[in-house]
C-alpha cells in the first residue's frame, strides 16, 4: 500500500442513506441525498434507511490506486477533479459505484461502494487490473499499521 | 537480444525495431503486395506505409518498422507462399490485364460467380491472417488532461513544455521509436534535442505515452489512443483520452514519387534511409541514386555521403524513365542514361499530417503558394503546430507518368494507369475515384498515395488541385485492432447472496441478464432436466421447496405521502393497506399498458416494502423518482435490492419447517394469506410475506444479504426430515404456469393492458386518479381485442413457446408459455386468442411439431383453482 496499491474488503462498515442533511459528517450524493458511512455500531439518524447490506465497501489505497481505477472507469480521478474527501458516482467495471476519496495520510485512498451482488465481480476486475502494479489484498491489521 | 524470424535467429541491438534488425541481418523483402504479390521492401521506416507489415507474436499486420524488439519475439511474413523471396502467387501480375481497375464491380455482379471465386480470391489477396488462438490481453483505460499533444517531434515537445509551464496537465503521445522526430535523424535540424527530451521526462505534469498512436478524434474532444505493449501482461491498451485542448503536432510525412517500377525493393524514401542510418546505424545500401529537386536532394546526398553511402548520381524526377531490376532495384534509367545502384533514395513531397484537425471539424484546403493541403479555421479547442500546420513545408508535385507499373497506391496495387482508366470510365470526383479504385483505402489510409491520386485526378479532369480537393479523413486512421476496441474479457456478474450454497448443491445456472440464477439442481436420482424438474416439482407440491428469489427488485418506500404515490403509480389501492398486509401490484403507463408487477407490503404506518420483477427494477425506481420530482411529495425511495437476500419456502410442509426456526406464530389464524410480519428466524431479522407465486402455503422471506446464505442452509437443514428440496427457475416456471400466474414481458408484450391479460381484479377504476386510468376505463369496456387464456392440450405433446393458435385454418393467436403439467397429466399453457374464444370449454387448434392438436380453453388455474392450498 505504501509503495504500490492494496485492496481491502470493508463491507462490515455501517451505511445509512437519508434525504435530510444529517448533523454528523456525511457524503453528499445529490441535492437532497446523503450517505453516512462509519465504523459500527452507528446509530441511524431518524428517517434514514440502513443500506449497510446494500453496498459492499472496498478500499483501494496506495500510490498506484488512481492508475488501477483508470483502467476500469471513465471517471476523472485526478487530485483536481476528485480531491480528498470528495465523492462521485460512476460505472466501475460495468457496475454502478460510489467513489469516496478518503486518503490515509498522504496515501491516496478510494472507498468504493458497489451494489453487493456486483461486488465479487468488481473485486476480480480490480485485482486483474492491478496485476501490473503488484496489487495485494490487505486486511484490517495492515490498515491499522498504516494509520499509526 | 535475439528474436526469431521464421526459423532464423536474428540478433538485435538495443533500441532496434524489428525491421531495423531484420534489415541489418540482410533481409530486403519485407512483404508481398496485396494484389500482384510484388516484392516490397522498407519504404518510410516510420509506420506510415504498408510495406513492413508482418505477423509479430501472432498479431497480424504489425508495423515492424516502429515496433521495438524484445527478447524472444516471433516474427513471420504474411501473404507470401512459400517465402517472401519466392512467392508463387507473384504470377498474378502476369494476368493484370484480366484484372483491370474496378474488376470486382464489373465481374462479380452474378451471385454464382461471387460464391465460386470469392473464397479463392480471399486466399490470394489480402493481408495477414487472424489466428483465433493467441494469448492476447487487451485493456481499456481512461485519461483526462488539460492539453494533449499528438506527436513528440520538435514542435510537439515545445508545445508540451509550454503547456506544462503554464501549470497544465499534459499528455504527450508519440508513435516513433525515439522522441525528437526529425531532429534525431536530420543533421540540418542541428544537434539531437537531448536536453529538451530530458526536460520532458523530468516534468511532473507531463505524462508521456510512447509506442502509442492516436487513431481518431471524436465528439467532445475524445481522442482514441492505442498504446502497444503497455506492460508484459497486455498486448494492447486502448485509452479514451479527454482533453480540453488538442495540439496536433504530428509533423509532415514524405510521400513517394510516381514512376515505372517505383515499388522495387531498394526504392526508399529519403527519411526512411536517414532513419535507418541515424536511428539504427544501418546503411540502407552501398551505392545510391538520389531522386529529387536540387536543393532538397543535395542536402540528403550530403548526409548520406557523411554516413558512408556512395552517391552515384542526383537525378531530377522530371528526367526519370523507370527504375530497373527484377525484384530488387539495380539502377535508374533516365533520359540521359542508366545509373547502376542498389538503393534509390526518393526525396518526395512532404505532406502535413493534419487529419485530426479535419476530424475535429476544421477545414483542410489547398494552399497554392505552399503546395500543400493546410488546415484553415480549426475549432477553438484544436490547433496544429509545426510541420502539421504547414509551417516550413514547401512541395512541388512531381510528374505523374501514366504506366501500368507506376504505383500510386502501394496498399492495393493501384497504378497511375488504373487511375486514368477510372477517370475515363466516369469516376471523375476524388471521392468516387477513391471508392472505385480503393486508392487511399488501404493500411496507409492515403498517406503514401493521396497527393498523387489527387494529382492524377486533377490532370485527367482538367481541374486544379484545389478544385479537386482531398478525401474526407475519418477515424480510425491508422487502423486499430478489433480486440483493442472490444477490450478486456470482463463480464460483470451479479451473484445472489446464496451463490455458493447453490454451487454446493450442484446447481445448473441460468443467465438472466447479468444475474446468475439456479435453473435446477443436479441429483443422483434423476438424469435429465425433465426428471430433475419433476423431482423438484413433487417436493414443492407434496412436501416443500425453497427457491432463491434474491433477484427480485426491492424498494424501501418511506415518507408521509408514500401511500399516495403508490396509489398513483399502481392500479391497485395501497393507501388503505393496513400495516402487516401485502397486495399484488400492477403498474401501467399512461396508455394502460402493463409495465411491471410485484407486491407492496406495508411494514409499518410510514414504511412500505415494494418488490418488482428482476429485470425492471431500474426502470421502476426511475419511474417512481420521476413521479416524486413531478409532484414534490414527501417520499424517500431507497433501492435495497442488494441489501436483502430473498427466498421462497412453499409447500404443505413449509409451516412445519419454519416453525422449527422461529417463534413467530405461523398459523393461518394469526398469519393469514397476504399478510406480512417482521420476525426473527434462527436469530436473523427477516421480513416474511405470506404470498404464493407457485400456489402452495408459503412464505417469501427477506433477510439481510450477509445472513441469507446461513438462513438458506438453516431452512434446508430444518426441512430435511420433511423432504424439503431446493428448486430452480425451471421448476418455478412450471409451478406458476399451473396457477396461471402471468410473467410480465413473457406472457404480456408492449401492447398488453390488464383487461386483456385477464387481470381486471387488479385495477381499481373507482380510485380518484392514477396513471393510465382514462385509457383503462375505456379498455374495460373494449371487447374487440385479444385475451390471454389458459389451455389444456387434449393429446400428447407440448407446444413450443410462440406456437400458432389456429381456428378454421386461419392463424388466430399464439402461445406464450406451455409446459407439461403433472397436475393435469397434459400440456397446459397460456395463449393469446380473439375475445370471442375466451370462454371455458371452447376448443382451439394449436400447431405442435407441424400437426394441429386440439386444446381446451379455460379461464381458471390448472391447479387448485379455488386457491384452497394457498390459504391452508
Amino acid at each position: 500500500m505504501r509503495e504500490q496499491v492494496g485492496l481491502a474488503d470493508l463491507s462490515y462498515r455501517a451505511k445509512f442513506d437519508t434525504k435530510t442533511a444529517p448533523s454528523r459528517p456525511f457524503w453528499p450524493l445529490g441535492r437532497n441525498h446523503f450517505l453516512i458511512v462509519g465504523e459500527p455500531p452507528l446509530s441511524p439518524p431518524s428517517g434514514a434507511t440502513d443500506v449497510t447490506s446494500v453496498y459492499a465497501e472496498l478500499l483501494l489505497a496506495g500510490p498506484s490506486s488512481t492508475a488501477v481505477l483508470s483502467k476500469l472507469t471513465s471517471l476523472n480521478l485526478s487530485d483536481a477533479a476528485l480531491p480528498n474527501l470528495f465523492c462521485a458516482q460512476a460505472s466501475l467495471a460495468h457496475a454502478h459505484t460510489i467513489f469516496l476519496r478518503e486518503d490515509i495520510g498522504s496515501i491516496p485512498g478510494f472507498r468504493l461502494l458497489i451494489s453487493r451482488e456486483y461486488a465479487e465481480s468488481a473485486w476480480e476486475a480490480i485485482v486483474h487490473a492491478g496485476h501490473e502494479f503488484h496489487l495485494q489484498p490487505f486486511g484490517l491489521g495492515a490498515l491499522e499499521l498504516l494509520r499509526n | 537480444m535475439k528474436f526469431r524470424f521464421h526459423d532464423k535467429t536474428i540478433e538485435a541491438q538495443p533500441g532496434d525495431t524489428v525491421a531495423a534488425a531484420l534489415y541489418r541481418s540482410g533481409q530486403r523483402i519485407f512483404s508481398r503486395s496485396f494484389k500482384y504479390h510484388r516484392p516490397r521492401g522498407l519504404l518510410c521506416v516510420s509506420g506510415k506505409c504498408p510495406n513492413c507489415l508482418m505477423n509479430v507474436d501472432g498479431i497480424p499486420n504489425v508495423r515492424t518498422c516502429i515496433t521495438p524488439v524484445h527478447e524472444g519475439l516471433r516474427v513471420k511474413a504474411q501473404n507470401a507462399y512459400p517465402s517472401l523471396e519466392t512467392d508463387f502467387l507473384s504470377v498474378t501480375q502476369r494476368f493484370d490485364w484480366l484484372m483491370p481497375v474496378g474488376w470486382y464491380y464489373k465481374t462479380f455482379t452474378r451471385p454464382a460467380m461471387w460464391h465460386a471465386v470469392e473464397p479463392a480470391i480471399r486466399k490470394v489477396a489480402g493481408l495477414g491472417e487472424i489466428l483465433p488462438s493467441g494469448p492476447r490481453e487487451y485493456e481499456h483505460a481512461w485519461m483526462h488532461a488539460h492539453t494533449v499533444v499528438i506527436g513528440g517531434g520538435w514542435a510537439g515537445m515545445q508545445a508540451a513544455l509550454a503547456a506544462a509551464e503554464r501549470g497544465e496537465q499534459v499528455v504527450l503521445i508519440d508513435d516513433q521509436v525515439a522522441l525528437g522526430g526529425q531532429a534525431c535523424y536530420r543533421k540540418r535540424m542541428g544537434p539531437r534535442p537531448d536536453a529538451i527530451i530530458a526536460r520532458i521526462r523530468a516534468a511532473a505534469n507531463i505524462r508521456l505515452l510512447q509506442n502509442s498512436y492516436c487513431f481518431g478524434l471524436y465528439e467532445g474532444n475524445l481522442l482514441g489512443v492505442l498504446q502497444r505493449a503497455p506492460h508484459p501482461g497486455a498486448s494492447e491498451r486502448l485509452i479514451h483520452l479527454r482533453a480540453q485542448q488538442t495540439v496536433v503536432a504530428s509533423g509532415a510525412y514524405e510521400a513517394p514519387i510516381v514512376f515505372p517500377n517505383n515499388d522495387l525493393v531498394g526504392v526508399m524514401l529519403s527519411t526512411g534511409v536517414l532513419r535507418l542510418l541515424h536511428l539504427h546505424r544501418v546503411q540502407a545500401g552501398k551505392r545510391a541514386v538520389v531522386v529529387g529537386k536540387s536543393l532538397q536532394a543535395g542536402e540528403v546526398a550530403e548526409e548520406l555521403r557523411d554516413g558512408g553511402i556512395e552517391i552515384v548520381a542526383i537525378v531530377d524526377p522530371d528526367t526519370i524513365l523507370k527504375a530497373t531490376g527484377s525484384s530488387t532495384v539495380n539502377g535508374i534509367q533516365t533520359r540521359t542514361g542508366h545509373f547502376s545502384c542498389d538503393l534509390v533514395v526518393i526525396c518526395g513531397p512532404r505532406i502535413p499530417d493534419n487529419g485530426f484537425v479535419a476530424q475535429a471539424g476544421g477545414r483542410i484546403e489547398w494552399s497554392e503558394p505552399q503546395g500543400a493541403f493546410l488546415p484553415t479555421l480549426p475549432p477553438s479547442n484544436v490547433s496544429a503546430v509545426g510541420d502539421a500546420s504547414g509551417e516550413a513545408v514547401a512541395n512541388t508535385i512531381a510528374p505523374l507518368p501514366t504506366s501500368k507499373r507506376a504505383f500510386v497506391c502501394l496498399c492495393s496495387d493501384v497504378t497511375s494507369a488504373d487511375l486514368c482508366d477510372a477517370v475515363a470510365e466516369g469516376f471523375n470526383h476524388i471521392e468516387t475515384l477513391k471508392r472505385y479504385t480503393t486508392a487511399t483505402m488501404g493500411p496507409c489510409q492515403g498517406r503514401m498515395c493521396q497527393l498523387s491520386a489527387i494529382g492524377v485526378c486533377a490532370r485527367e479532369t482538367g481541374r486544379s488541385i484545389g478544385e479537386t480537393g482531398m478525401t474526407t479523413s475519418r477515424p480510425p486512421n491508422p487502423g486499430v485492432s478489433l480486440g483493442a476496441l472490444a477490450g478486456p474479457k470482463h463480464h460483470p456478474l451479479r451473484r445472489t447472496p446464496m451463490h455458493y450454497a447453490h454451487q454446493d448443491l450442484g446447481v445448473v445456472w441460468l443467465d438472466m441478464g447479468d444475474w446468475q440464477r439456479p435453473r435446477y439442481y443436479t441429483d443422483h436420482l434423476a438424469a435429465s432436466e425433465e426428471e430433475r424438474v419433476l423431482l423438484e416439482y413433487r417436493a414443492v407440491r407434496e412436501a416443500a421447496g425453497l427457491i432463491d428469489v434474491s433477484t427480485l427488485g426491492k424498494l424501501d418506500v418511506r415518507g408521509a405521502d408514500s401511500g399516495k404515490l403508490l396509489d398513483k403509480v399502481y392500479t391497485h389501492r395501497f393507501s388503505d393497506l393496513p400495516p402487516g398486509r401485502v397486495r399484488y401490484a400492477l403498474m401501467c403507463d399512461e396508455g394502460g399498458i402493463i409495465l411491471d408487477d410485484g407486491t407492496v407490503s406495508r411494514i409499518s404506518e410510514d414504511r412500505y416494502f415494494v418488490t418488482t420483477t428482476s429485470g425492471n427494477l431500474d426502470f421502476v425506481q426511475q419511474w417512481l423518482e420521476w413521479q416524486i420530482c413531478a409532484t414534490g411529495w414527501d417520499v424517500h425511495i431507497t433501492n435495497v435490492t442488494a441489501g436483502y437476500g430473498a427466498m421462497n419456502l412453499a409447500g404443505p410442509k413449509s409451516r412445519d419447517t419454519l416453525r422449527k426456526l422461529t417463534e413467530c406464530d405461523l398459523s393461518s389464524g394469526s398469519f393469514p394469506y397476504m399478510a406480512c410480519r417482521e420476525a426473527k428466524i434462527k436469530g436473523i431479522p427477516a421480513i416474511l410475506l405470506r404470498i404464493g407465486f407457485v400456489g402452495e402455503t408459503g412464505w417469501e422471506i427477506h433477510c439481510p444479504a450477509e445472513s441469507a446464505e446461513g438462513l438458506w442452509r438453516a431452512i434446508l437443514g430444518a426441512g430435511h426430515e420433511f423432504g424439503v428440496r431446493p428448486f430452480g427457475v425451471a421448476t418455478q416456471r412450471l409451478l406458476r404456469l399451473e396457477k396461471r400466474h402471468v410473467i410480465v414481458g413473457v406472457d404480456t408484450d408492449a401492447l398488453t393492458n390488464p383487461y386483456e391479460a385477464d387481470m381486471a381484479w387488479a385495477v381499481k377504476l373507482d380510485k380518484k386518479e392514477f396513471i393510465g386510468k382514462t385509457l383503462l376505463a375505456h379498455a374495460a369496456k373494449d371487447r374487440s381485442r385479444e385475451r390471454l387464456v389458459g389451455f389444456v392440450l387434449q393429446s400428447p405433446g407440448v407446444p413450443e413457446d410462440g406456437a400458432a393458435v389456429v381456428v378454421d385454418g386461419q392463424p388466430a393467436g399464439r402461445v406464450t408459455s406451455a409446459r407439461y403439467s403433472p397436475a393435469q397429466l397434459a400440456a397446459v399453457g397460456l395463449a393469446w386468442v380473439k375475445t370471442s374464444l375466451a370462454q371455458d370449454g371452447v376448443f382451439i387448434d394449436l400447431r405442435v411439431n407441424g400437426e394441429l392438436l386440439k386444446a381446451k380453453v379455460t379461464m381458471k388455474p390448472f391447479y387448485d383453482p379455488e386457491g384452497v392450498r394457498l390459504r391452508q
